[in-house]
């Protein structure tokens, strides 16, 4: 197995680390072409040549993640049971989509009629009830991080791709965060990069609006970064002076920490300068009538946002949809949730149709765990009587959509109150095997964490054969 | 006849000190010749009064203690220089927190008085230059309650029995036995059997609720065994290479585990620390990574690192001694710009190796240089579970209890998370991250428009030449070359007002975004 260098940081400045070399060496004779060892060689090259993508891309494929952060029900999105008893049922009927045969919760009108682009895998399982572990899980692929040890243990999906794939443009971030990447409130969470390093962490765009919920009335425009006329102007001032110190010359040539320091400063200042950033983050120079379409609620704006990202060669954004965690009061706190992701998702799709991008483009939806079946009494110990649903590790319904991936059906099936799998049971490896299969990018590829040990992308699960 | 003795005593003292410099330097050298690298020359006053300042205490020198230090006619101005920076309180500021980062001093499993306490009881340390072994034993036998011992609280922070194992030898020994949990590994000495009677130490401490919230117990007990997992039975407890204690002998096995440790036999706890310190200020381990001390990962001067452990011994495990020796040693004080033919040494210290500050030590220099101190706020936003950090303000970046306190620009930077014991935690890399924040974020904006350092030169009317010869003191610790004068003054020349400090703050950004600021050299 080809094994690819993970940690920049710790232990290798002298290049190619003794031990994978061995490894290549081992395999070279065996099924290891001369092409997998340059491209190891080349993704071994971040740790003398910065944060560039580790090897030509397979493709321009790129994923727009909606985290519904907080866990949303499946029975009230894409896998309602018209048909069981009402405590299970829920509050909200069903409507028929553009596929004959699938329903989807009556919360979710718009994206029923774009069926035929999207994939419902609603026997998604890794049966955890908790937020930090659920989220890690379906983030990584990993059981790894729990509520009582925090700290993200594998990377994010997102990380990943960002290493091994890169930007499409290579003028762009490879992985951005819409407004900021987020799970379970923590910033960004499971989103990061865990042992991969600090340049596979995603670049948030817009930390001043951040964590956002359904309701919000804030205005979502050009983040501040890329709007601050002053700051553009104090960059083009200040830049060039940085080149006017004469010393430590003679000491750039040996020492590669200062040769980074300097390309990563030259290329901050381009990203920062660069038209082609600036165009892609400017949300508000998107055409009026494809705006309107989204609407002003800043998850349906950060929506649109991804959409731009991608389209000028952001290969993974992640947008954040936050407060899905509805104990009590279902009906009345899951509705406007629904309406606002349904808007967003909907219009996503469309555009992405509309300018030839469905295929490009890979969208996900989906939040760390499904809810539980029967309806709860709310929670009346805070003196909140109204029906909520609780955590449920065991039946997670995953929304894709585009991306190369054959669409219009539903793989897997849970029982009749969409308590467990009774078809195609998924582990979340096989939503990333999916994923990464459909990116170009060997899931069995074995990366290093900081200790040196080597660890695979996944250590389980497959691309979802009904669909790749 | 005491009072010759005493002088005898320090007549002696003089030459030891002065053959420990030459220790080092005989080592280094004799190297060097065998390699046939040549030696970078002597570094300028400037670059050692920078370099010595950063390395030892983690702040820049004021411009006053620049100027007199360059100006000081004394031959003997550099070890002068160095005994005051070992009597400073920035001294016990930056080890402590560098043994902070060792033991794991955070709020992420301590609630906010535990870590207070164990912070507390490491700096008492510092402060009271406690030899290293004695603040290994002390921490290793603590007992009692967490909030009256801080050093207790280490095993607050880590309960488990292979946790602690594992743990201690990585902090104290510099090397992982983590391996052996699982294996034998056949290239490495540690064997499965070792790490389990190894482990077995640490198998009989016990933890239990004190009488105020927050408070936790810690004390020995007479039973229990670690069993191991293949055998199902315990082995009998024995250090590393030690000898066994009977299983059945009740009294606290912590004693004989930090006996053994410390003791000036054991080949393994001398080396840890002084390569550890050895790093920092050469900027590579003997042995790298510097807790990596295994036997297939053997250090780059061998001799050294065991002249290096023989005088740390010999001086009673005193970490401010054995900083001495580094910094009065030649091989510390060359230039950092390569001469014809050791452009290749990246180990042999040939010359000063060029590196990156660390987060703190950049964050706090920035603060300096501009006069305005970085405010601190709450502990990470997540943590619901225990009290909020106050962090008073004024509080430097390296006097820090917590590496739970929300800071974009030492995340940004690669502070250690303190989550576990390893080296590798703290990033040491830049990257895109930094210099976007450098260019753009809010950090040094924010400093620069409210720096009171700006406002003074404006306000005092000082000339373009005077200006940027502060500016380049204060960040540089140099004057500025004919050259980048000449680059410079354009940039200031005929403004006045509003127009003089922005053009104030540009020269700023530029100075303290440059490698020359960024880097230590």
């Amino acid at each position: 197995m080809l094994r690819i260098e993970g940690n920049d940081l710790a232990y290798n400045c002298a290049g190619m680390k003794r031990r994978s070399f061995v490894q290549a060496g081992l395999l070279g004779f065996g099924g290891l072409t001369m092409a997998d060892l340059l491209r190891a060689r080349a993704a071994q090259g971040p740790t003398k040549s910065a944060n560039l993508p580790t090897s030509q891309p397979a493709n321009d494929r790129a994923v727009i993640l909606i985290w519904l952060d907080g866990g949303p029900s499946q029975l009230e999105t894409y896998d309602p049971k018209p048909e069981a008893a009402p405590e299970y049922r829920g509050p909200f009927g069903v409507v028929p989509t553009n596929v004959p045969g699938i329903r989807l919760s009556e919360t979710l009108p718009l994206q029923a009629k774009h069926m035929g682009k999207m994939v419902i895998i609603p026997s998604v399982h890794h049966d955890n009830g908790d937020h930090f572990a659920a989220a890690h899980w379906m983030l990584t692929g990993y059981f790894g991080s729990t509520a009582v040890n925090l700290p993200q243990m594998f990377p994010s999906v997102g990380s990943i791709i960002s290493k091994m794939h890169g930007p499409n443009n290579p003028k762009l971030p490879a992985y951005v965060g819409v407004p900021a990447a987020e799970s379970v409130y923590l910033f960004p969470g499971y989103q990061g990069a865990a042992y991969l390093g600090g340049q596979y962490q995603p670049f948030d765009a817009d930390l001043e609006h951040r964590y956002l919920g359904a309701n919000a009335k804030t205005k979502i425009g050009t983040p501040k970064l890329f709007t601050d006329a002053g700051a553009r102007a104090r960059l083009i001032k200040r830049s060039p002076m940085l080149t006017s110190f004469d010393t430590l010359r003679r000491q750039f040539d040996v020492t590669p920490a200062l040769q980074n320091m300097d390309k990563y400063q030259q290329r901050a200042t381009e990203f920062l300068l660069s038209d082609d950033v600036r165009k892609a983050f400017d949300l508000d120079a998107e055409d009026k009538k494809v705006a309107e379409r989204y609407g002003d609620a800043p998850w349906c704006r950060y929506t649109l946002l991804a959409r731009r990202l991608v389209e000028a060669g952001v290969t993974f954004v992640t947008v954040d949809m936050p407060h899905w965690d509805d104990h009590d009061n279902l009906k009345e706190a899951i509705a406007p949730k629904c309406a606002t992701m349904d808007r967003a998702v909907a219009s996503l799709l469309q555009d992405l149709q509309e300018r030839s991008l469905l295929d490009r483009v890979l969208v996900v939806v989906m939040g760390e765990f499904g809810r539980t079946p029967k309806l709860n009494k709310g929670l009346p110990d805070l003196g909140r009587n109204i029906p909520g649903r609780d955590h449920w590790g065991n039946a997670v319904s995953v929304m894709m959509a585009g991306g190369g991936l054959k669409t219009g059906g539903v793989v897997g099936r849970t029982n009749e109150r969409a308590e467990h799998p009774v078809d195609r049971p998924f582990k979340p490896a096989d939503i990333l095997a999916t994923i990464y299969h459909q990116l170009g990018i060997d899931p069995s590829l074995e990366l290093f964490d900081r200790i040196g040990r080597p660890i695979p992308i996944l250590k389980e699960g497959a691309p979802i054969r009904e669909i790749v | 006849m005491r009072f010759p003795g005493v002088i005898l005593a320090l007549a002696l003292l003089v030459v030891s000190l002065r053959a420990d410099e030459q220790f080092i330097d005989a080592h280094v050298n004799r190297k060097l010749q065998r390699l046939k690298l040549p030696a970078s020359p002597r570094c300028t006053d400037s670059d050692f009064i920078r370099r010595a300042f950063l390395d030892a205490i983690g702040v820049l020198p004021t411009m006053t203690e620049t100027s007199r230090f360059l100006t000081d006619p004394d031959p003997q101005k550099r070890a002068r220089l160095v005994d005051s920076l070992l009597a400073r309180d920035e001294f016990v500021d930056y080890w402590t927190y560098k043994w902070c980062d060792l033991l794991l001093v955070s709020s992420r499993k301590l609630n906010n008085k535990s870590m207070w306490s164990f912070y507390g009881w490491v700096r008492e340390a510092v402060l009271n230059n406690q030899p290293w072994d004695e603040f290994a034993r002390t921490l290793l036998t603590a007992t009692g309650s967490n909030l009256e011992n801080g050093a207790a609280n280490y095993f607050v922070l880590h309960q488990e029995t292979l946790d602690l194992a594992e743990t201690t030898t990585q902090a104290f020994l510099g090397m992982s036995v983590m391996c052996a949990r699982c294996h034998n590994h056949p290239l490495e000495k540690w064997t499965n059997q070792d790490y389990y009677a190894f482990a077995n130490l640490f198998a009989r401490v016990a933890l239990k609720n004190g009488d105020v919230p927050g408070e936790t117990l810690i004390f020995p007990v007479p039973t229990g065994d670690l069993v191991n997992p293949r055998t199902g039975k315990p082995l009998p407890p024995r250090p590393l290479d030690g000898k066994p204690l009977p299983l059945a002998d009740p009294r606290d096995r912590r004693a004989a585990l930090a006996a053994w440790m410390t003791s000036p036999q054991n080949p393994y706890f001398g080396r840890a620390v002084v390569n550890r310190v050895w790093r920092n200020f050469m900027g590579r381990g003997l042995v790298e990574a510097e807790d990596d001390l295994r036997l297939t990962n053997p250090p780059s001067n061998p001799e050294l690192l065991d002249g290096l452990v023989k005088d740390f011994i010999a001086g009673r495990f005193d970490v401010r001694r054995l900083i001495r020796t580094i910094m009065l040693s030649q091989a510390y004080q060359r230039s950092s710009e390569p001469v014809h033919g050791n452009e290749q040494d990246d180990r042999f210290y040939s010359r000063y190796f060029v590196r990156r500050l660390p987060a703190e030590v950049l964050l706090d220099a920035l603060s300096e240089a501009t006069g305005v101190p970085t405010e601190f706020g709450t502990v990470k936003a997540r943590d619901f579970r225990f009290d909020t950090a106050s962090i008073s303000k004024g509080t430097r970046a390296l006097q820090l209890p917590d590496s739970r306190v929300v800071s974009y620009f030492l995340d940004a930077f690669g502070r250690a998370p303190r989550e576990q014991t390893c080296s590798c935690e703290r990033q040491e890399a830049p990257s895109v991250q930094q210099a976007l924040h450098l260019a753009n974020g809010d950090t040094i904006n924010q400093k620069l428009r409210g720096s009171p350092v700006i406002e003074a030169m404006v306000k005092s009317n000082a000339g373009d030449d005077e200006v940027i010869r502060r500016v380049f003191l204060i960040a540089l610790c140099r004057l500025p070359t004919e050259t980048e004068r000449a680059r410079m003054t354009p940039l200031l020349v005929g403004t006045t007002g509003p127009d003089r400090r922005s053009a104030l703050e540009d020269l700023f950004a530029a100075v303290l975004t440059c490698k020359e600021f960024l880097f230590n050299h």
